[in-house]
Formats: structure tokens, C-alpha cells, sequence
């Protein structure tokens, strides 16, 4: 881990340099970033690449063959574009990840930084609220909370940051731990620093590395239980599509049309290895280190 | 024993937040019979107070955990039976998806990661290592239903769901049968995690100095994997299996629903739908309970395997 308190404007060039160096050498990772780009650049352009309303319904080209009159990923039972559909519903999915991961991360690295920085008692406390919950498998409180609180987009992703933010926490405390008997952190208390300064100025600074590595991962974690939710029912709710509840729907119409249940899930596939392979090529490239760890 | 004693007050704090998250729900328990349009304003606070619902909600939930302590979960509120008894049924089901989906995990998982680590930075570890980040972000409801597709739509090859063939005499071929695709789809979310684990473990373990010593005695590279470096490795595994355990069930939730599995996922799920609140809350009471032996039990197997463990 790169420990730098007041780096200045050259080294912390050099340093994120170094990291770029190492995560373009990291293939899977490059493949991830690169898929990752094309499905995103898709659904953010989506209505200019492809004329066709996701919601506009045809009855006279229902259940269209992949390929045939034009669609490229074929009709559903309504007659719908299915390629445009899936990237809009891409868009919800990955809002979902991005959204929740930003939430998760700022829940669970406030609540590590506070319990690694005062420790003791504090700590234990926090820690083993945290154990408890992490503990407890969450795709059941997952459903009951969809299933009562709501399946609106808000309400889906305060949901999922819910149940996503402990890992955050324990990484970061675990982090601060160490950082807190660093010298810099030392020489900060000496001098008088204030709580707050020391907590903004010193260690969110150091462990913004970690961050963004869970970050990355949390978003994959957040679009495959989004999709899970949707499928099940309890996501976000028809007609606005999404990969999970296109999924839900495909299944009433297995053996007539099974590219219906191919293409989101291939969707969501992809999407979640690339994110999975560029958290893991950014892990080893901030902290080589870590590979075997 | 002190483990043992530990464990009360997480289960009384897990209990606690289960029944306040099942009970602030919109619309509370009595949302089934709020929505019949047969059941009277009358009726409802009737119903209500055999119930015991208009008590203070301290008071209702001393009481649901002393009867949850003694073993009388209540009744299903859509069947009227006992909650112990419908989920009772169940279980043998999810423990036959489960503990297969757990073996399968065991005979796959932690193979792979030992190649993957033995053959380290070759082709055959990058692959494994890929593959594994491949099953870890499946769907698993996508993998389900791409298996469904392919080996029972198409290549006719399984049966699309179920236990059993409806209206056969039970025949343990036939049940394996229905066993073998659910059990693998379940599996293979963990397989890739236990391998990852695997893998880093033994590379952890292999550094060590007194692999270098068992080497330097002229061992055999095999019994220095075997005896030494394995039995080392395995640690943080037993670990991982116990936190896992009540993840399989989880997992089984989504995979019982997708192959129709008479499991207590599928149970679980259907009283969602149903709003069956003793339901859910028997179930989340048996998670939770799960939760806890899975750590505990995982302990005690790391101290038997690891003599510098002791606990007293």
C-alpha cells in the first residue's frame, strides 16, 4: 500500500501512472474494461443507435427469430424489439450497481473509518453489529424488505446498499488499523489535529486504494442481485424492463422462444465478469501484493 | 461452553430485528385478511385480538420468543397448520439439494484450487482462476433456467423440475435423477469461491518455512503437499464452509424456485407471496439458528484439525 500523507503533484502522478501501467499488462482485466465500455456506451446511446421503441408493441411480429426481418436479437410476446430493450433495461441495471455501490461505499467507509479510528469499545461494538448482519444470508431480508418496503428504482437501490456496505466497513477498518500507528497519523495527533482533519485530510485520503477496489466489486455484486430481485418479482416492477424482469416474463414462453431468456442473462453475465475482472486487475495492480492474499 | 453462551444474545438480536422487520411491514400481519372483502371491520379487530396483535409490540415479542424457545411456532395463517409442522415437511428436500450441492462444491471446488495453485501463473491457473470469476457472476437463475433450456427442453436429457415423477413409486434413480442439475447449478457459485479460496490458502501456506523444512528432509514433493502444506491450507476452509452454510439455503431459495423444488426456499417464497407471516418468521428463526451452528460447528472442526486451537 502506498502511504503518503502529503504526497505532492509529481509522485502522485508517478503512483496512479504505475497502476495504469500494471492494469493494462492485466489482460482479463483490459477485456473486462473494454466489454464493459461497449455495453455501456450502447445503453447510455441506445435511441441513436437503434430507431426502435423498447415499449413500442406490434402484435402482427411477435416472437420474431433472432436475426430475422431486422431485429438483430429478435420479439418478445408483444412484439417488442428485444436488442433495444435490452440495453434500456441495461441502463436501470446499471444504475442499480453504480448508485448502490456509491451508497454502500459511503455507509461502509464512514462506519470503518469511525470504528478503526476510535477503537476500543466503539469497535467491538460496531464490528460485531456488523459480523451479525453479515452473517445472516441476505437474500432473504433482500425479498422481505422489496416485499414490503417497495419496488420503486429509489427504493431498490437503498435496499441493496442495505445488506452491501459491511464488507466496505471491515475492509476499511482493517485498513485505518494499521494506518493508525503510521507515523503520519502519530505525527497529526501530536501536533494537535483535530478528529475531523485527521479522519478527512489523512486517512480517507490513504484508504481511497481499497475504496475503489470495493467499489468495483460491489457494483457486480449490486446489478446480479438487482437481477435476482427482478426475477423473483420483487425488483423493479414491469413495463419498465429490466435484465431481471425480462428474464421473469421469458419464462412463461421457454420452448417457444428461448432467445427471450438468452439474451438478458448473457447480458448480465458479461457485464458482471468484466466489472469482477477489472475490481480483480485493479486490486493487483494497486497492490500486487494481494494476488495470493 | 463460553461460545456456547455467546451465542444467546446474537440469536436474541437477530430474533429481534427479524420480528420488528416482519412486523413494521405495511399493512402488519393482518394485511390478508384486511384485503377480504368477506371479513368485517368487526371480524378484523376480532381476529386481531385472538392473535394477540393489539398488545404493545414489546409484549407481542416476548411472548413470539418464549413460544419460539418451547417449540410452538404458531399457524400458518393461509393453511391453518402448524408453522413447525409445514416447514417440517420440507426440510428433507432442501437437505438433499443442499448437502449434494455442498458435496459437489467439496469433490470440485477444492481440487481446482489446489491445481490452480500447484500449476501457479501457467495457462492451466489462469484458466481455472478465470473460470472461477466466470461461476462467481452467473446469475444463478440464469444458469438454472440456460440448463432447463438446454438439457431437458432441447436434449430431452432431465426432467424440467420437480422432486420426482408425479404418480411413479419412489425409485432412488429416478430421484437422482431430478437431483443432479439443480444440485450442480447451486454448486457452482461455490465451487468457483472455494477454489479462489483454495488456491490462495495453499500458495499462502506453501511459503511457509516449514514447507521449505519438509522439503529440505527430502520428502517427496507429494507428501509435502499432502501432509504438510494441505492439511495447513484446509483451515481457512472449514471456516469459509461454516459461514457458508446458511448461504447454500439462500441459495437454494432461487434455485428451488426455478426447478420447482419442494424445498424450504420454495416455502419460503411462496409465503412471501402469500404474506404468511408465522411462516417467514419460523424461517428466518431456523436460518438464524443455522447461522450460529454453522460458526460453531466450524470452530470445533478447526480445533480438531489445528491442535494449536483450543477453546475452553
Amino acid at each position: 500500500m502506498k502511504v503518503r500523507k502529503r504526497a505532492d503533484k509529481r509522485t502522485e502522478d508517478t503512483g496512479w501512472k504505475i497502476t495504469w501501467k500494471r492494469f493494462r499488462r492485466h489482460k482479463a482485466a483490459l477485456t473486462g474494461a473494454v466489454c464493459l465500455s461497449v455495453i455501456c456506451v450502447l445503453c447510455v446511446f441506445i435511441s441513436l443507435v437503434r430507431m426502435k421503441d423498447p415499449y413500442q408493441i406490434d402484435v402482427y411480429k411477435r416472437f420474431v427469430v433472432p436475426g430475422a426481418q431486422g431485429f438483430i436479437f429478435g420479439t418478445d410476446e408483444l412484439g417488442r424489439d428485444i436488442f433495444s430493450r435490452v440495453f434500456y433495461a441495461g441502463r436501470i441495471s446499471l444504475a442499480v450497481g453504480i448508485f448502490t455501490a456509491l451508497i454502500s461505499v459511503f455507509i461502509g467507509s464512514t462506519f470503518g473509518i469511525v470504528s478503526g479510528y476510535y477503537g476500543g469499545r466503539t469497535d467491538s461494538a460496531m464490528m460485531r453489529f456488523t459480523d451479525v448482519i453479515l452473517t445472516f444470508p441476505p437474500t432473504f431480508l433482500l425479498l422481505i424488505l422489496a416485499a414490503f418496503v417497495g419496488t420503486s428504482l429509489l427504493s431498490i437501490i437503498l435496499i441493496i446498499s442495505l445488506t452491501r456496505w459491511m464488507p466496505v466497513a471491515r475492509i476499511v477498518r482493517s485498513e485505518v488499523l494499521s494506518l493508525k500507528r503510521r507515523d503520519f497519523v502519530v505525527a497529526d495527533i501530536a501536533v494537535g489535529c483535530s478528529d475531523l482533519h485527521i479522519i478527512f485530510k489523512t486517512l480517507l485520503v490513504n484508504v481511497m486504494a481499497p475504496i475503489l477496489i470495493a467499489m468495483t466489486l460491489t457494483v457486480a455484486e449490486a446489478i446480479l442481485i438487482e437481477s435476482t430481485l427482478s426475477y423473483l418479482g420483487y425488483g423493479i416492477q414491469p413495463p419498465t424492463a429490466t435484465w431481471g424482469n425480462m428474464l421473469n416474463q421469458a419464462q412463461s414462453y421457454f420452448s417457444k422462444a428461448p432467445w427471450l431468456a438468452f439474451f438478458p442473462g448473457a447480458l448480465i453475465t458479461i457485464t458482471v465478469v468484466s466489472v469482477n475482472f477489472i475490481g480483480d486487475g485493479l486490486r493487483d495492480s494497486i497492490d500486487p501484493r494481494l494476488r495470493n492474499a | 461452553m463460553r461460545r456456547l453462551l455467546f451465542m444467546v444474545p446474537i440469536l436474541i438480536l437477530i430474533s429481534i430485528v427479524i420480528f420488528f422487520l416482519v412486523y413494521m411491514a405495511p399493512g402488519g400481519p393482518m394485511a390478508v385478511y384486511a384485503t377480504n372483502p368477506y371479513v368485517s371491520a368487526e371480524e378484523l379487530k376480532r381476529i386481531g385480538e385472538s392473535l394477540g396483535l393489539n398488545r404493545p409490540l414489546p409484549i407481542q415479542y416476548t411472548k413470539w420468543f418464549l413460544s419460539m424457545v418451547k417449540g410452538d411456532w404458531g399457524y400458518s395463517y393461509i393453511s391453518g397448520r402448524r408453522v413447525t409442522a409445514s416447514i417440517w415437511e420440507r426440510v428433507p428436500a432442501t437437505l438433499q439439494l443442499t448437502g449434494t450441492a455442498f458435496f459437489f462444491t467439496v469433490i470440485f471446488g477444492l481440487p481446482l484450487g489446489i491445481i490452480a495453485a500447484l500449476r501457479r501463473n501457467t495457462f492451466v491457473d489462469y484458466l481455472l482462476t478465470s473460470g472461477a470469476v466466470v461461476g462467481q457472476s452467473i446469475p444463478v437463475f440464469w444458469l438454472a433456467i440456460m440448463v432447463i433450456l438446454i438439457f431437458s427442453v432441447f436434449l430431452k436429457w432431465i426432467p424440467p423440475g420437480g422432486i420426482s415423477t408425479t404418480g411413479m413409486p419412489t425409485n432412488i434413480l429416478d430421484r437422482i435423477h431430478h437431483l443432479v442439475a439443480p444440485s450442480l447449478v447451486l454448486s457452482t457459485v461455490y465451487i468457483a469461491i472455494w477454489s479462489r479460496y483454495m488456491r490462495s490458502s495453499l500458495l499462502e501456506v506453501l511459503r511457509q518455512d516449514y514447507v521449505r523444512a519438509a522439503r529440505a528432509q527430502g520428502l517427496s514433493e507429494f507428501r509435502v503437499i499432502c501432509q504438510h502444506a494441505l492439511r495447513n491450507a484446509i483451515l481457512p476452509i472449514i471456516n469459509l464452509a461454516g459461514l457458508h452454510a446458511p448461504f447454500f439455503l439462500a441459495g437454494a431459495l432461487v434455485t428451488e424456485t426455478v426447478f420447482s423444488w419442494p424445498g424450504i426456499g420454495r416455502l419460503f417464497f411462496d409465503s412471501l407471496n402469500n404474506r404468511d407471516y408465522p411462516i417467514l418468521l419460523g424461517i428466518l428463526f431456523i436460518i438464524a439458528i443455522i447461522v450460529l451452528m454453522g460458526s460453531l460447528i466450524a470452530d470445533v472442526l478447526c480445533a480438531f484439525a489445528d491442535p494449536r486451537i483450543s477453546y475452553d
